[in-house]
Formats: structure tokens, C-alpha cells, sequence
């Protein structure tokens, strides 16, 4: 019986034409379109660098499925087409529990380990950005009803699941010359989780939370 | 009915007035609180469908004051089922999410379950209906938990503690567990939607939990908390509420007080619901001291859960099963056809 | 004679090659599927593996440079070993897209595709591999047909994330299979399947045909799943690099002349 392989199909010439031509002609594509978005979108916890992250992602899904609280989605085109359906923390539709009770569904999920496991042993609630760090949360002054409209609200710092991630300042004085409480964020214990922007009552959010200054981790077996 | 069963109830200081329970158990406190409005009876009547409101709303271990006692609002679930209620719901719209792991976490599912009661998580919009508040300044409709309007009997039990945007949170703040959109009372107006929507919810009954409170650092926490073992319980939310904040305004903490804080509760008075006047609500509120007394071993909790794999287990034998049974047709069919 | 041909299924035929392989294909590939199933729904079980069976994710990151997964690698180039022998035994019997493909095309014929449209997978292959080592980031693991099949099982999981995302390309894949040919997707487009052809050789498994029993009935040309026999073109019944291992044209064959064969 004589064998038969894509080779025999057109002559190995013309074939390997084809290849080189579409593939030319897709890499060019390609890299014209892999500008990635103008600000970093929080990834969710245990990241690896951003580099290695585009290059191994599975864009499974199974984090997004594993979520608990539906804190993840996968990306469309919004930050251009190497982020296609790779995860991100979207905090209006849910907030990153980790820093609750501890939880690493997605990280347990991911079959290549581009999320990695953070250990959290030891630390107090204000130490866990020295390991975990999405992103960081903050304020525009601008749309938030204690700063804008002066009246009482700090649903952010209510929900906080980090101690000292989100202060208060004002509230001094009595009666009706007593000021709003107004919050002010610590960038540097903020862990990203979103909570804060989950939470914040405004639209659009007055409080939001961005992937800059995210500790990003290494890849490890 | 509610009238009539004040009118038929035990002597003490009575319904129309605020008891403070002290030194006991929080079991103990709760039973002796509500012995001294008349009894339990007076409130829940036999084949009642009962709602027991708790805060549940944040995902802390309880013991840290952010949340009510799971101890206080299992008693209130228990007594409410040995008053012959049909039902008892304890049900929340927690702020921490997912809510099934929230009140996981502050043990106030394994409350209702220990009890044989059920906890009814409110999270989904269809959870809730709009209601129309006549009389409301400030919300002019609000969306409330079909729950609360499918019950007979409303209690609420709040816990009392310090709150960041109020000043303090007791029965009138814990009622918002009760609406589907927190965010529009921050952005109408904190204050005034809190008592406008006192005017759609009305409990029967509210119970205190002051055995621990989060005197600074709420509504989550963390914070100072002071032991104080006390259960306070009325009929009038706003003299409860007064009451309670009395308790830790005594002890020297301002933001239990109506300087510049706690607004919504003046405003509350002013729409009707209840006696705000500090005097007035101190003449009616009484002291009494818990007995010893050991009450009924709860029913031991029955769970059972299917494995996870159980399913997809149960997917897979009927698949081969499936495929079995088509591939043994093929070949009678075959074999038929060749006859 | 006349009578062989009308009974040929009953006489003579061991109990084995009544049985059409189909059905225990079909198991086969359900139980994947429903393994997949269970890997989406419970996360926190360490089912990796299904994943990590695809060459096409570790070599492809190994290429951009930024990081080299080597127990991928090892997996990767396990399962390129696997189809010197195997073929495309994936394709016919794990994949789980597959057998979403099979199963909406139960003998259908639809629009013929043209032939040379068969190097489309080929330069999809070569491109993704391209965009890797000059842009640091893969797009095959769009079309990796593990990935496209949780990706669809996760949107439909938590729905109310990303349903467009998540379901796309898995949508296009089967689309295109039900408005064409059985296993379009397989034929044309799929990259995994290109690079698991690669190594086929003829001295794997295969098929093999008993030319004095074959009656020219060209039943095995209509059933094969990925189009390759051509018996009115003489060109008769050959081995090719694209054969899946389905044996639907064993089970097609009326008079038993097709089996599956290893050459070593």
C-alpha cells in the first residue's frame, strides 16, 4: 500500500511556497496587532510576569470557572489581541476573596501554573501585600460622595477585607459643623483585591482599582 | 393579633416597654430579655412563618463584633420554633460575597441549621419587590425581600457596634440587610433612607445582641471590643436602637451618640416610627437579670453531600451504558437483516 | 458469487469484527469529554493533564523566550513520540471537539471543500509558532481544541461572564463541520491535528485492506471521517498522515475486507 502525507497532496515545491507565503503574510498581521492595552488590568492572584503570562497561558478558562465569587472573566479585544481571552479581575462584577479566607481556587485551577501558589502563612492582614498585590485601589475624588457631595458613605472602607488598606480622614467637629469622614487609600497595603470597587455605589465607580504595582511571581514547575 | 396578644400577656414590665438582659448566657439573655416584654408567645403565634433577621453580612469569625452572635440568633430561632412557628427563616443580603461562604465563616448558617432552621442567603433581585414608602422623604420606593413580606413575624436581630458613616449601627442600620440595593442609600442620603425605610419594615420584635461590641473599627472591624454580656429586646425599633446606643455612650464612646452622628435616628422619630426622646425611652427601659436555667439540647444537624464526583460518575456509566445498548441494537439489527 | 456478496456479514465473522468499533469510540471519546466536564466544574482538582498533552502550548511559549516550562516540553514531545506510532489517534479518539463533530454529523454530506485547502492547518501551525518567536505570545491556544472545549464548558459554568469570548471559537468549529463536511475543523483549520501528522509515518497504525475481498462499493469513501480515500480516483485505499484512526471504514465495510493493522 503506498503511504500518503500532505506532501503528496501538490508538489513539495508549491507546498512549501504555500506554507512560507501564509505564514509571512499571518505574522506580519499578527504582530502589527499585538499592541497591548494602554493600563495594566489587575490578573488574577499569583501572576507570573506579564512576558511569560502571554506566552503560557492556556486561555483555558478553568480559572474563570473556578472563581467563587465570579471576580474573573476572559478578556475580548479591550486590550488588544495578545490579551484575547487570557483572565482578568473585573472587581464591579466580583472582588478577590484571598485575602478573606485564604482562597486560591484559580491558582489551584490553572493546568500550566502561569498563577502561582502564594504562601500567606505568618502574615497579618496588613502585611499581605508583601506577597499578594493585584493591583492598587484608588479614589477619584471627583465622582465620590463624601469628597464631591459631602455626605456620609465609605461603603470602600466598609467592605475592606485589609486592615489599613483604606483610612479616614475628617469627621471632626460636632453637630452641624461636623465634617464627612472621607477615605483615603494606602497604596502600599492595598492588595488590588476590588472589593472596594465592587462596593463603591457611584457611576461611573469613584473608586477603581488598576494592575499598577502588582507583584508579579516567577515560573516554577 | 398582635394587639390581642399584648393584651393577653404574662405580667412584667411589659411590651410597651425596653428590656435589657444581663448577666447570663446569651441564651439565658435572650430568654430572660424576652420574658420581660411577656414572653415569646406574645410575638410568634402557633403556625406562624417567622423571619429572623441577623447581621450577617461580613465574613469574619464570630467573637470579633462585626456580626451577631451566632449564639444569640440561634436562641432566637429556637424559641421562635417552641412558640409553635410552622417556620423559621434566618435570612441576610450579605455585603461580603459569595454569601453562602459568608455566613459560613461567621457561623450564622451553622446557627439556623443547628436549629433545624434554614438560612435564606438574599442575593438575587428576584429575591426582592418594590415597595412604594408613603411617607419617605428620601426613598420613594425601595426593593425589600419577598421573604420579609411572605412572613408573619418579623425579628430583628442586629448586633450593636460602632459605624464609620453613621456613628453607630443598631436595629434600624441592620434593617438595609433586608433591601437588594444598598448602594442607592449611600447615594440619596445615608441617613434619611435609613428611616424612611424603617416606614417599610416593620419587626415585631427586636433583639439586641450587646454581649460583645465593636465599640470602634465598624462595621467590620477590627476594632475595641467590649465585653458587655447584655441583650436588649422591644417592640419599638427606635427606642431599641436608642437603648442599645445608650449602653456604650454610658462607657464614654461619642459615636454612640446624637452629637453630629447616628441622624437617621432623630429622623426616624420625626417620621413616626418610634420614641427618640433619650428621657422618654429610659423611663420605659428595664433591667432584669438572666435566671440559671438549661434549656432544650439542640437537634443534631443532618447533612448529607454528595461527592463532587458523584455526577459526573453517574454521567459516565450511562454514557457506556448508552453506547452498550446502541452497538448491542446495531448488530441484532444487522444480524436480523441478514436472516 | 452472488450469495457472498448478500451475506457476507454473517459468515465466517468472528464475534469481534461484528461489533462496530464506533460504539467504543464513541465511549471512549464520551468519557473525555465528560472528563473535561468534571475538570471545569470541580477547579480545584488536579487535572492537568488533559492540558498538558498539547505540544503546541509548551513549544510555543518555549519560543517567545520569556519562560521554558520543561515538564510541559517533556509531555509535549511525549505525545509528538506517541503519534510516530499513534497518527492522529487523538483526533479519532480523545479529542473532545471531535466528538462534538461527530456527533453532529452523523453521515451527512455537505459542500465539498477543496482539496489543497488541507494546507490551511499547516500555515495556521507555522504563523502561531512564527508570532511566538517574534511577538512573545501564542494565538494557537485560541484553537487548541482542549482550550476552545473548557473555554465553551466554563461560559456556560459561569455564564454571566464573557459568553461571546468563551464560545466563539468553539461555535465557529462545529458550524463549520455541520455546514460543510464531517470534521471540517479536523481537516482544515485545526493546528494540533497538523503537527501530530507530522510525525505520522507509514509504519505506525493504520488500516489495512484484503483487495479480494474489496467489491468496489465505495461505502468506505463516503464513511471516512476526514475525506482521504479515493477509490473511484484508483487511487484505491492508502494509509495517509491525516488518518484519525475512526475505522468508520471498517464499520462501513460490507464484507469485512477493512481492519485495523500496525506495520512496526
Amino acid at each position: 500500500m503506498a503511504t500518503n502525507s500532505p506532501f503528496d497532496a501538490m508538489s513539495r515545491r508549491r507546498f512549501i511556497a504555500t506554507v512560507g507565503a501564509g505564514a509571512v503574510v499571518s505574522v506580519v498581521g499578527a504582530s502589527l496587532a499585538s499592541g497591548t492595552g494602554k493600563q495594566p488590568t489587575p490578573r488574577p492572584p499569583g501572576a507570573i510576569d506579564e512576558d511569560g503570562f502571554l506566552a503560557l497561558c492556556a486561555r483555558c478558562g478553568r480559572c474563570v470557572s473556578a472563581c467563587p465569587n465570579s471576580a474573573l472573566q476572559l478578556q475580548g479585544l479591550e486590550n488588544g489581541f495578545p490579551n484575547l481571552m487570557t483572565p482578568k479581575l473585573v472587581p464591579s462584577r466580583g472582588y478577590c476573596i484571598m485575602p478573606v479566607n485564604g482562597c486560591q481556587n484559580c491558582i489551584q485551577a490553572c493546568p500550566v501554573k502561569v498563577l502561582q501558589p502564594i504562601n500567606l502563612e505568618g502574615l497579618s492582614s496588613n502585611q499581605l501585600s508583601t506577597k499578594l498585590k493585584m493591583g492598587t485601589a484608588s479614589v477619584d475624588t471627583r465622582l465620590c460622595i463624601a469628597y464631591a457631595l459631602k455626605q456620609p458613605c465609605l461603603a470602600c472602607k466598609e467592605i475592606c477585607p485589609v486592615e489599613g488598606a483604606i483610612t479616614t480622614k475628617g469627621g471632626e467637629g460636632k453637630g452641624s459643623g461636623a465634617t464627612v469622614r472621607r477615605p483615603v487609600f494606602n497604596h502600599e497595603v492595598c492588595v488590588g483585591c476590588g472589593a472596594c470597587e465592587y462596593a463603591c455605589p457611584t457611576t461611573p465607580k469613584a473608586v477603581t482599582v488598576s494592575g499598577t504595582g502588582a507583584k508579579r511571581t516567577e515560573w516554577r514547575a | 393579633m398582635l394587639k390581642e396578644r399584648i393584651a393577653n400577656a404574662k405580667p412584667g414590665p411589659g411590651p410597651e416597654s425596653v428590656v435589657i438582659a444581663r448577666n447570663g448566657t446569651p441564651s439565658e439573655l435572650v430568654s430572660a430579655a424576652l420574658d420581660g416584654l411577656g414572653g415569646i408567645d406574645t410575638f410568634v403565634g402557633r403556625g406562624d412563618v417567622v423571619l429572623v433577621k441577623p447581621n450577617a453580612s461580613f465574613s469574619v469569625p464570630s467573637g470579633t463584633g462585626a456580626n451577631t452572635s451566632p449564639e444569640i440568633a440561634s436562641a432566637v430561632v429556637r424559641l421562635s420554633l417552641e412558640a409553635g412557628a410552622s417556620k423559621v427563616i434566618l435570612a441576610d443580603h450579605t455585603i461580603n460575597k459569595p454569601s453562602a461562604l459568608t455566613v459560613q465563616i461567621n457561623g450564622l448558617r451553622a446557627a439556623a441549621e443547628e436549629q433545624g432552621a434554614q438560612f435564606l442567603v438574599l442575593q438575587q433581585e428576584s429575591d426582592f419587590q418594590t415597595v412604594e414608602l408613603e411617607g419617605a422623604q428620601t426613598l420613594r420606593e425601595v426593593e425589600i425581600a419577598k421573604a420579609y413580606l411572605e412572613s408573619d413575624v418579623l425579628i430583628n436581630v442586629p448586633v450593636l457596634k460602632h459605624h464609620e458613616a453613621t456613628g453607630s449601627s443598631v436595629g434600624l442600620k441592620g434593617l438595609m440587610g433586608l433591601v437588594y440595593d444598598r448602594a442607592a442609600f449611600h447615594r440619596q442620603g445615608l441617613d434619611g433612607a435609613i428611616a424612611d425605610l424603617s416606614l417599610g419594615i416593620r419587626p415585631s420584635l427586636t433583639v439586641v445582641d450587646a454581649t460583645r461590641v465593636l465599640v470602634s473599627g465598624g462595621p467590620r472591624g477590627p476594632g475595641e471590643l467590649v465585653e458587655m454580656g447584655k441583650v436588649v429586646a422591644g417592640v419599638d425599633p427606635v427606642a431599641v436602637d436608642v437603648a442599645s446606643m445608650a449602653l456604650a455612650y454610658s462607657l464614654g464612646y461619642e459615636d454612640f451618640g446624637f452629637d453630629g452622628r447616628n441622624a437617621y435616628v432623630q429622623i426616624a422619630s420625626g417620621l413616626g416610627v418610634g420614641d427618640a426622646e433619650p428621657s422618654s425611652v429610659l423611663a420605659k427601659t428595664f433591667e432584669v437579670d438572666a435566671k440559671e436555667g438549661t434549656g432544650p439540647s439542640p437537634p443534631p444537624s443532618m447533612s448529607s453531600a454528595l461527592p463532587p464526583w458523584a455526577p459526573y460518575a453517574s454521567l459516565s456509566v450511562a454514557s457506556v451504558a448508552l453506547g452498550l445498548a446502541a452497538m448491542i441494537w446495531d448488530r441484532r439489527k444487522a444480524h436480523g437483516g441478514n436472516e | 458469487m452472488p450469495n457472498d456478496q448478500q451475506s457476507g456479514r454473517s459468515e465466517g465473522r468472528s464475534f469481534l469484527s461484528s461489533i462496530k468499533l464506533r460504539y467504543i469510540r464513541h465511549i471512549v471519546q464520551a468519557q473525555m469529554l465528560i472528563l473535561v466536564l468534571y475538570a471545569v466544574t470541580n477547579p480545584s482538582l488536579p487535572i492537568r493533564l488533559l492540558w498538558h498533552v498539547d505540544p503546541l502550548l509548551s513549544i510555543s511559549a518555549a519560543l517567545s523566550g520569556a519562560v521554558t516550562p520543561i515538564p510541559l516540553l517533556i509531555m509535549g514531545a511525549a505525545m509528538l513520540a506517541a503519534s510516530l506510532a499513534l497518527g492522529r489517534a487523538f483526533c479519532g479518539w480523545i479529542c473532545p471537539l471531535g466528538f462534538v463533530q461527530d456527533m453532529i454529523s452523523f453521515g451527512r454530506r455537505g459542500a465539498r471543500m477543496p482539496e489543497s485547502l488541507r494546507c490551511l492547518k499547516y500555515v495556521i501551525l507555522v504563523a502561531g509558532l512564527l508570532v511566538s518567536v517574534l511577538a512573545g505570545w501564542t494565538f494557537l491556544e485560541w484553537m487548541a481544541p482542549m482550550s476552545v472545549t473548557s473555554r465553551a464548558l466554563s461560559s456556560i459554568w459561569k455564564p454571566e461572564n464573557s459568553f461571546a469570548v468563551g464560545f466563539a471559537v468553539f461555535l465557529v468549529a462545529v458550524s463549520f463541520s455541520a455546514a460543510t463536511q464531517k470534521r471540517a475543523w479536523c481537516r482544515y483549520v485545526c493546528p494540533l491535528g497538523a503537527i501530530l501528522s507530522l510525525p505520522a509515518s507509514a509504519k505506525g497504525a493504520g488500516i489495512s485492506v484484503n483487495q479480494e475481498r474489496c467489491i468496489r462499493c465505495l461505502r468506505c469513501e463516503r464513511a471516512c471521517s476526514m475525506g482521504i480515500i479515493d477509490i473511484k480516483g484508483q487511487a484505491g485505499l492508502r494509509w495517509d498522515s491525516e488518518c484519525i484512526l475512526c475505522m468508520e471504514c471498517r464499520d462501513a465495510c460490507p464484507t469485512d475486507a477493512i481492519g485495523p493493522a500496525f506495520r512496526g
